[in-house]
């Protein structure tokens, strides 16, 4: 039974909250030389960031918020005893074991070698309702930076910030619908937005511990830093000719007596458990359904095959729902996880590559870095979270990197009265960039702005 | 492949903790041995364990080789034997005041056994689906990146 907490909205960053609809996005990113020019930075936005509270009818022509990393905090020389409060996954930097960020995918090439992830002090996310709206919100907040002296990184090659646009349709750049499969938060008295089973707000906020959930920091810290949330950073290549070249010639092995379009398109929909309008595989498993094309409470309990929707598709893999869970990560239960994010690049079709960088700027948003990002990068890497994987626990997520060592690439599509289809996969992805940071409540933000 | 644990906890060496160590290791057998062996099948993720004593009590070592993600690793084993690693981190220097405190926090559990587990020397595999990197420290396997599940499905087939 989840309490009903008076959550102040206002307080907590919209980002969290919130989906944004805006068309285009930024994300600066900054170095400061000082504490005195991060923290004047950080008064300066916090006269600009956007709470959760509601907007009324009109949407802002341009919405800001504030990120940290731990390298942020400690360049604002805090105590001691705020440092020591934070759990040791959000301090370190992003672990490439627990990511499998390897080969092209190692924080070695991060942010196209043009800064460290260490670099990065602050992130601030700004979306517009246009270009013109965006530019000059950038553009106000890089006049703040220049008269502070603070550096911004600019990982593009072209010596850009990372810029996303949004596709038409909320469709990311493999063709699929995104922004669907989000949890539904009850965020205390004030209930809960979606559909589906509702969860914990304690998943994402710091400073509510109960006795289920009680992420760090905890106690005075965590007082001080109520209201906030973790943000993983992560930004991700996609490679569309790859991916349509592999639904091109993978298609006819999965479903030869379809014709070509409807093949490609199942296979598209096996990989990834939904069809390409959104529509849930394990609801509509022979054909894409625009009237379920929102679908978000469903489980998996009427597929105990996989002849729907396959044991490694990518949203089974990460929300496995109604499916029965091995005996070490059962307690624990299904990490939750928040997920904004923008497509950056312009649209391509077709199998052969045009040379442009293209993919998403993702963000995801827990209380625990520990116990939901990572656990969850980890079942992507491989597949070893439920029974269902006993026979062979080192299948993987077709979105997972394939380059590694120990993997089964083989993408098994149990077909019902048939042999099951077996696919290899291939790398579509590639990590360009992942950082660690705190979305601090606003009370936060301006505690931080101050001198010690 | 799979992980090394060397959980490593200098002991307190008070009159008291001495006495609590006895007992630990007189009753371990009977009391302590069936339900660590218990948890340890259900979890189907360790290959090996054992807990040894140092010296005259001046350390104890929990050294396992195990599959998968540390944290998920850890948590498991909070959850299954909390009542063990409490009297054994009771006994360790360094372990807070409020050993119920330290059980009961997944966070807290977590880093007090990163902080006490000591890194093998030599340099891990990397490029790994099971999450190793160099850093690790070097740790032999004959099975290269089989699990417990594999050996287990094969010599169950």
């Amino acid at each position: 039974m989840l309490d009903d907490v008076d959550l102040e909205l206002d307080n907590i960053q919209g980002l969290l909250v919130r989906g944004y609809t805006h068309s285009c996005s930024c994300h600066i990113l900054v170095n400061a030389p000082t504490a005195d020019a991060l923290r004047k930075l950080l008064a300066y936005l916090r006269l600009h960031v956007v709470g959760a509270g509601d907007w009324g009818d009109e949407k802002p022509a341009s919405v800001l918020n504030v990120s940290l990393t731990f390298a942020g905090l400690q360049a604002l020389q805090l105590s001691t005893a705020v440092y020591d409060a934070f759990p040791s996954d959000f301090k370190e930097l992003p672990d490439q074991g627990r990511t499998g960020d390897f080969n092209d995918s190692a924080p070695e090439f991060w942010w196209q070698g043009r800064f460290k992830t260490s670099d990065i002090h602050a992130a601030v996310p700004i979306y517009g309702v246009d270009e013109a709206a965006l530019t000059d919100r950038c553009d106000k907040l890089r006049q703040e930076l220049s008269r502070l002296n603070i550096r911004e990184l600019r990982p593009m090659g072209n010596g850009d910030a990372l810029q996303g646009r949004a596709l038409p349709e909320h469709r990311v750049h493999f063709g699929y619908r995104d922004g669907i499969s989000q949890p539904n938060v009850r965020w205390g008295k004030h209930g809960a937005f979606g559909k589906g089973p509702e969860v914990d707000f304690r998943n994402f906020l710091i400073g509510y511990p109960s006795s289920e959930l009680h992420p760090w920091p905890i106690g005075g810290i965590g007082d001080v830093f109520r209201d906030s949330s973790y943000l993983v950073l992560r930004w991700i290549g996609q490679d569309v000719a790859t991916f349509n070249r592999y639904l091109d010639d993978n298609c006819a092995a999965l479903a030869p007596e379809l014709p070509r379009d409807e093949a490609r398109e199942l296979l598209a929909a096996k990989l990834i458990g939904r069809w390409r309008d959104g529509s849930p595989l394990v609801l509509s498993p022979t054909h894409s359904d625009p009237s379920l094309e929102d679908a978000n409470d469903f489980n998996y309990s009427a597929d105990p095959r996989g002849e729907s929707c396959p044991f490694s598709a990518h949203i089974r893999v990460m929300n496995p729902r109604g499916q029965e869970l091995s005996p070490h990560v059962k307690k624990e239960g299904i990490p939750q996880i928040i997920r904004r994010g923008m497509p950056f690049g312009p649209e391509m079709e077709g199998s052969t590559d045009d040379g442009r960088s293209r993919g998403i700027i993702g963000m995801f948003l827990c209380s625990s870095i520990r116990s939901q990002f990572y656990t969850l990068a980890s079942w992507m890497k491989r597949n070893d979270f439920s029974p269902v994987f006993d026979a062979n626990p080192h299948f993987q997520d077709p979105l997972a990197n394939h380059k590694l060592t120990g993997v089964d690439t083989r993408f098994v599509i149990p077909r019902a009265g048939q042999t099951d289809c077996i696919v290899t996969l291939q790398d579509f992805t590639v990590t360009l960039g992942t950082a660690f940071l705190i979305l601090p409540g606003i009370k936060t933000l301006e505690f931080l702005s101050q001198s010690p | 492949m799979a992980h090394a644990l060397n959980l490593t906890l200098k002991l307190k060496q008070d009159a008291e903790t001495k006495k609590k160590l006895g007992e630990f290791a007189k009753s371990f057998a009977t009391k302590v041995q069936p339900l660590i062996d218990a948890a340890l099948r259900k979890s189907k993720i360790v290959h090996f364990a054992r807990v040894v004593v140092i010296g005259d009590g001046e350390y104890l070592q929990v050294l396992t080789e195990y599959d998968g993600d540390k944290f998920g690793y850890t948590e498991f084993f909070r959850q299954e034997l909390p009542q063990i690693f409490g009297a054994v981190f009771s006994m360790a220097e360094g372990a807070p005041a409020d050993i119920n405190a330290l059980i009961n926090d997944k966070d807290a559990f977590f880093e007090f056994a990163k902080k006490t587990d000591v890194k093998c020397v030599g340099e891990g595999k990397e490029n790994n689906s099971d999450g190793s990197t160099k850093d690790d420290g070097y740790l032999f396997s004959a099975y290269d990146f089989r699990t417990v599940k594999d050996n287990l499905a094969k010599i169950n087939a």
